[in-house]
C-alpha cells in the first residue's frame, strides 16, 4: 500500500496499483524502494485527489501506456472520443475538471490528461469566441488595432 | 516557442481560478483536440477570444490544417493567404465550393475563381484532401490553372453540381499528379461531366454519387479504368432512387480487389450479375426493392461459398407480399460472416440464410418465424436488433434459447418476441418507441424474459425508451434485476411505485448510474428520495450497495420543479437539466436567484440545453451548450 498526503494535509492509502497509474508516483516508488513514508503531493488538494483515484483505481488493470503508444498518439491515432465511463467520471463542475486536468498534469497522468483536456475541447467546439468567453470567464483584452483585424477576419466566409 | 512563453507570461493575470492556472502546453493540447473533427473548432474563432489565445493560435501551424474556401466570397483569396501562411508546412484539406449562384458577369466570375486557384496552386504539393464542388465551368476554369504534382494528396472529391446549367458532357481534366502506385480514395458526384484524370491515379476507394440513372456501357467502361479498386460506395438520393442497369451485358467483368460493395438507394441489383468479387468482404445494399430479380442476383453473391463475406446489409424497401422467391435457389451457407443486418425481405428468402459464424444480426420487418429460423442457425449470436416483426396471426411460435446473446435492442412493437425469449446470458437490454404517443406496458414482457432462466439475470445494463412502467409486472422485474447497474428511463410513464421500489436499498445492490430524460410523471422531489435513500445506506459499513449518480432532465409537463431539491440533486452527483423555461419564470424569483445561479454554475459540463429564461439575470442572458448521446457538443 501507497499513502499519500494532499496539499490540506489528508492522508489517503491506496494499492500501489492504482498509485502507480501515476508515472511521477511510479517513479518515486522506483527511486525510494520499499518503504512507509508517505508521499507528499504539495500541488493536490485531497477533493481532487479523491476524484484522481477514482479514475486511478478504475483503471487499474489495464496496461500502462508505452512511449510507442504515445508517439503512436501523437501522429493519427488521437481522436476526441472518451470513453463510456470516462465521460461518466468527468462529469464536474468547471472548476473541478481544470483541477482534474492540472492535477493530471503534475501527476503525470497522461490517459486522464487526455480526457480532461478532450472534455474542455468538446465544450469549446461550435463556440463564438464571444460564447467561449462567457463559458470560460474569459476578459476579452484586444487591442483597439487587435480588434480591427478580427474585424477583418470575420469578412471572410464562415469556415463550417 | 521561447517569444511565445514570455508573451503569455505577461499577457497571464495573477491565476485566481484553476482554469487561469492552465499552462501553456495543456492549453495547446486543448487546442489540438478542438481541432479534431467531428465538428473541428476553426483556429479563426480561437484566436479571437483573448491575446493569449491568439498568440497560441498564430503559433501553431498544426491547428490550421482544414480551410473551406468559398468561391462565392469576394475575399476567398485573402482568407487563403492567411491560412496557407497560418498553416506553415503542414498538410492540408482543402475545401473549395460555391455557396451560392454566381450572380456577376461571365468575365468576373472567371477571374475571381481563376483568382483562388492561383493563390492556392503553390499550397498543392501540400494538399492531404480536395473537395470541389461546383459547377463543371468553376472546375474547367480552376483546374486549368491550379495544376502539377500533389504528393500528399489520398483523398479527392469532386462534385459537379447537378443543377449546373453546364452542358452534359463536357470534359474537366484534372491534371493533378498524385504519388505514383500511392492509394487514392477518388469521390465524384453528379457525373454528367466526364472527368478524365492522369493514368498513374491509383484509385482504391471511388464514392460516387448519382443523379440519373447510369446504363451498362458507360459503367462497365468506367470501372475498367479503376484496376486497383478495394471500395466501391454508389449512392443516390433516398428521394430518387436510381437504376444501375446491367441487364443482357455480354461480359462479366472480375473486380479482383474489390472488398467492399457499397450500394445506397440504387433499386436493381443487376451489377451483382456482371460484376466477380473474389475478394469481398462487406456488401451493402440499403434502399433497394424486393423483387424475383434482385433475389435472384442477390443469390448469385451469397450462394458463392468462395466469397469471404463477413458483413451483409440488405435493407430493401416494402417487401410485397406477392414478391415470389425462386425456389430452386440454393442454400446461402455463409461460412465467415459474423455481421447480419436484413430489412423487409420475403420469408422465403430468409429461409435460405445459413450464418453459423454471426455473432452481429439486425432484423426488421421480417416475418418472426423466418427470423427465429434464421436466428436458429447462427448460435454464436452475441448482439440482436429486432424491429417490427410480423407475428402470424395464429399458430405454434416456439420459445429460442440463445445462450451466447449478452446485447438485445428491440423497438416496443416486437415485445411479443421477449416472451418467446430465454436469454440466460444477456446482459444488455433496450426496449425503445420512437415518435409515438402510446405507451406501451413492458412489464410483463420483460418480467417473462427476466425469469426465463435457471438462475438470476446477469443483466446490467438497462435502457427503455418511450415506454409504460406502471403495474405490478415492473416492479417484480425491478426485484429481479439484481445485477444492474445502469438504468435509463427516456420519454417513460412511471409509475410513483417505480420511485418508492428503486428507493429500498435491498433492491437493484449495483445500481451506481440512473438516468431520467423526460419522463412524464418524475418529479425531481421523487428521484431524490431515492439517491437520498441508496446513498445513505451505500454510505453504512459494510458497503453492500453501489453509490448512486446520474442524469436527469425534466420535461416541460413537470410541474413541481423546485430549485432547491434541483441543488441537491446536482450536488449529490445527479446532474439535471431542464427543457423547461416556464417553471424558472415563475419559481426564480429574488430569493431564488443566488441559488438559481448557483445551480446553473454547478450544472454538470455539456449537460445544460438551451435555457431560455423569461426572468434573466445579469450574469446570463442564455447558455445553450448540448451533449449529444455520442459525447460530443452540438
Amino acid at each position: 500500500m501507497v499513502n499519500l498526503v494532499t496539499s490540506d494535509n489528508e492522508s489517503f492509502t491506496v494499492e500501489k496499483a492504482v498509485a502507480s497509474r501515476s508515472v511521477l508516483i511510479k517513479n518515486m516508488l522506483e527511486d525510494v524502494g520499499e518503504s512507509d513514508q508517505p508521499i507528499p503531493l504539495p500541488n493536490v488538494t485531497a477533493s481532487v485527489l479523491k476524484k484522481v483515484l477514482e479514475y486511478c483505481d478504475h483503471h487499474k488493470n489495464e496496461p500502462m501506456p508505452t512511449s510507442e503508444d504515445l508517439a503512436a498518439e501523437d501522429t493519427r491515432k488521437r481522436t476526441t472520443d472518451i470513453g463510456e465511463w470516462d465521460q461518466k467520471f468527468i462529469q464536474v463542475d468547471q472548476e473541478m475538471l481544470f483541477e482534474i486536468i492540472l492535477a493530471a498534469n503534475y501527476l503525470d497522468i497522461k490517459p486522464l490528461l487526455d480526457v480532461g483536456c478532450k472534455t474542455v475541447a468538446n465544450m469549446i467546439k461550435g463556440k463564438t469566441p464571444e460564447e467561449i468567453r462567457k463559458l470560460f470567464n474569459i476578459v476579452n483584452d484586444f487591442t483597439p488595432e487587435e480588434e480591427a483585424q478580427i474585424k477583418k477576419e470575420n469578412e471572410w466566409a464562415e469556415d463550417r | 516557442m521561447g517569444n511565445l512563453l514570455s508573451r503569455f507570461c505577461v499577457l497571464s493575470i495573477k491565476p485566481t481560478r484553476a482554469a487561469d492556472k492552465l499552462p501553456l502546453e495543456i492549453l495547446l493540447e486543448i487546442f489540438a483536440f478542438a481541432a479534431m473533427p467531428p465538428s473541428p473548432a476553426s483556429p479563426k474563432y480561437l484566436s479571437q477570444v483573448c491575446q493569449v489565445w491568439r498568440a497560441i493560435c498564430h503559433s501553431q501551424p498544426s491547428l490550421w490544417p482544414r480551410v473551406r474556401l468559398d468561391l462565392a466570397d469576394p475575399v476567398a483569396g485573402e482568407k487563403a493567404t492567411h491560412w496557407l501562411r497560418m498553416s506553415g508546412s503542414v498538410p492540408l484539406i482543402v475545401d473549395v465550393m460555391r455557396s451560392s449562384p454566381c450572380i456577376v458577369a461571365h468575365q468576373e466570375r472567371v477571374r475571381m475563381v481563376a483568382a483562388l486557384a492561383m493563390v492556392l496552386q503553390p499550397s498543392l504539393v501540400r494538399w492531404r484532401r480536395f473537395t470541389f464542388t461546383s459547377s463543371a465551368n468553376d472546375g474547367l476554369v480552376f483546374f486549368s490553372r491550379c495544376h502539377g504534382p500533389a504528393p500528399q494528396l489520398r483523398f479527392l472529391s469532386l462534385s459537379f453540381d447537378s443543377k449546373s446549367t453546364t452542358a452534359p458532357g463536357i470534359r474537366v481534366p484534372v491534371r493533378i499528379a498524385t504519388q505514383p502506385h500511392t492509394s487514392l480514395v477518388l469521390a465524384i458526384s453528379h457525373p454528367t461531366h466526364i472527368i478524365s484524370w492522369p493514368p498513374a491515379w491509383t484509385v482504391t476507394n471511388l464514392e460516387l454519387t448519382i443523379s440519373h440513372n447510369i446504363p451498362n456501357p458507360q459503367f462497365i467502361d468506367f470501372l475498367y479504368t479503376i484496376p486497383f479498386l478495394e471500395r466501391l460506395s454508389i449512392t443516390a438520393s433516398s428521394m430518387f432512387p436510381r437504376i444501375l442497369s446491367f441487364q443482357n451485358e455480354p461480359h462479366s467483368i472480375l473486380l479482383g480487389r474489390l472488398q467492399s460493395l457499397k450500394m445506397d438507394n440504387i433499386i436493381s441489383l443487376s451489377i451483382l450479375e456482371v460484376i466477380q468479387v473474389p475478394a469481398l468482404v462487406v456488401f451493402s445494399a440499403r434502399g433497394m426493392e424486393w423483387n424475383c430479380e434482385n433475389t435472384d442476383a442477390l443469390a448469385i453473391l451469397l450462394a458463392d461459398p468462395t466469397c469471404p463475406l463477413d458483413e451483409v446489409v440488405l435493407a430493401g424497401k416494402t417487401c410485397h407480399s406477392d414478391v415470389v422467391v425462386d425456389t430452386s435457389l440454393p442454400i446461402f451457407e455463409l461460412a465467415t460472416l459474423t455481421k447480419l443486418r436484413i430489412s423487409g425481405a420475403p420469408a422465403a428468402f430468409l429461409d435460405l440464410f445459413f450464418v453459423p459464424l454471426a455473432t452481429d444480426i439486425k432484423l426488421s420487418r421480417v416475418s418472426a418465424p423466418a427470423a427465429t429460423g434464421l436466428l436458429f442457425t447462427s448460435p454464436s449470436l452475441a448482439q440482436l436488433k429486432l424491429s417490427t416483426l410480423i407475428f402470424p396471426s395464429e399458430g405454434f411460435m416456439p420459445v429460442f434459447i440463445y445462450n451466447h446473446i449478452t446485447t438485445l435492442t428491440i423497438k416496443s412493437n416486437c415485445l411479443k418476441a421477449l416472451e418467446l425469449c430465454s436469454l440466460p446470458g444477456l446482459r444488455a437490454l433496450s426496449i425503445k418507441r420512437k415518435g409515438s404517443k402510446t405507451y406501451p406496458r413492458i412489464g410483463r414482457a420483460m418480467i417473462s424474459l427476466l425469469t426465463s432462466g435457471p438462475t438470476s439475470s446477469p443483466l446490467e445494463r438497462v435502457h427503455l425508451e418511450g415506454c409504460s412502467l406502471f403495474g405490478d409486472e415492473f416492479r417484480l422485474c425491478l426485484e429481479n434485476m439484481r445485477f444492474v447497474r445502469e438504468l435509463t428511463f427516456e420519454r417513460c410513464r412511471a409509475a410513483p411505485e417505480v420511485w418508492t421500489t428503486m428507493a429500498n436499498p435491498q433492491l437493484l445492490p449495483g445500481l451506481n448510474w440512473l438516468t431520467v430524460l423526460d419522463c412524464l410523471s418524475a418529479s425531481p422531489l421523487e428521484i431524490l428520495r431515492v439517491v437520498r435513500a441508496r446513498n445513505t445506506a451505500a454510505a453504512m459499513t459494510p458497503n453492500t450497495i453501489a453509490r448512486l449518480r446520474g442524469r436527469v432532465r425534466f420535461s416541460d409537463e413537470n410541474i413541481d420543479i423546485n430549485p432547491d431539491t434541483l441543488e441537491e440533486l446536482n450536488l449529490t452527483g445527479m446532474f439535471s437539466d431542464l427543457a423547461h423555461s416556464r417553471v424558472w419564470s415563475s419559481n426564480i424569483n429574488g430569493d431564488h436567484a443566488r441559488s438559481s445561479q448557483r445551480i446553473l454554475r454547478g450544472l454538470a459540463i455539456g449537460m445544460v440545453t438551451t435555457l431560455a429564461l423569461r426572468w434573466t439575470p445579469a450574469w446570463l442572458v442564455r447558455v445553450s451548450e448540448e451533449r449529444r448521446d455520442d459525447g460530443s457538443l452540438a
